[in-house]
């Protein structure tokens, strides 16, 4: 029962985080949304008792996303204007969503995995607590330091133009 | 069932990236609309590997993301090609190319 709890918070968080990568009209706000949902599906690893691949994801988390970073503060000057249909967004997701999941939902399809059940495991949950904690503690620490000192590079050249303003 | 509901899940991030691809004219979001889709690429991968199959997934993964970081320079190469010539992430506005 925890595990299906866990497993429902980690999903929401993974498709509010890709909703608001479009919702978002600043380009560092929508790269961050995606670092968090690189964040997550690290989580969902961790409970599919894949550490090592929840490590790589954090990596590619840090090294990736902060990429998009730089690219979408570049380009904040390029990217003001209303870039998103949400209606069509929605109407899409919905209609590509039940296509996908029809059969599976209406047991046409049915998956022929093992037995092998993740509850049964009871590992997966546990392993959080090992050594994989320190690797999610370093992933938080370095991206929080990418996006901090980017944030305080966008304040230093706002406080610059400023400045350049007045004296002229 | 529980692995019905990690199918379920990356399904719903897969339609919501390449719906995102769709509904979007932004070029930056775009790219990151197609990161969404490659995400639940890998989880629905390591779904399939975790409850069905004895093999290494490492190389299908490694090949994900080796999409994911090619992607990305593809990204900043056109990005500084549009950069020089002042163009906007507009895609709409792409025609421009053509002069």
């Amino acid at each position: 029962m925890t595990y299906l709890i866990l497993f429902a918070a980690v999903s929401v968080a993974a498709v509010l985080s890709s909703l608001l990568v479009f919702l978002f009209k600043d380009m560092l706000h929508a790269a961050t949304a995606l670092a968090v949902l690189f964040f997550v599906n690290s989580l969902l690893f961790v409970m599919l008792n894949q550490p090592l691949l929840a490590i790589i994801q954090l990596f590619i988390m840090i090294g990736g996303i902060s990429t998009f970073l730089f690219v979408g503060v570049a380009s904040a000057s390029l990217s003001h204007f209303r870039h998103t249909r949400m209606i069509a967004l929605v109407v899409l997701w919905l209609t590509v969503f039940a296509a996908m999941s029809y059969p599976l939902l209406s047991g046409q399809a049915q998956f022929q995995g093992s037995s092998r059940n993740v509850l049964d495991t009871g590992s997966a949950v546990s392993s959080l607590n090992s050594s994989i904690s320190l690797f999610y503690i370093l992933a938080v620490l370095l991206f929080g330091i990418a996006l901090s000192s980017i944030i305080l590079l966008k304040k230093i050249d706002t406080k610059s133009k400023v400045r350049r303003g007045v004296t002229r | 069932m529980i692995s019905e509901f990690f199918m379920i899940l990356s399904f719903a991030l897969f339609a919501l990236g390449i719906s995102g691809v769709a509904a979007t004219r932004h070029f930056l979001l775009m790219i990151l609309s197609i990161e969404v889709a490659l995400v639940s690429a890998t989880l629905l991968a390591v779904t399939f590997f975790y409850y069905s199959t004895q093999g290494n997934i490492m190389l299908l993964l490694f090949s994900i993301w080796g999409v994911a970081a090619a992607e990305a320079m593809v990204l900043i190469a056109f990005y500084r090609y549009m950069s020089r010539f002042e163009m906007s992430l507009d895609v709409t506005r792409l025609s421009k190319f053509k002069e």
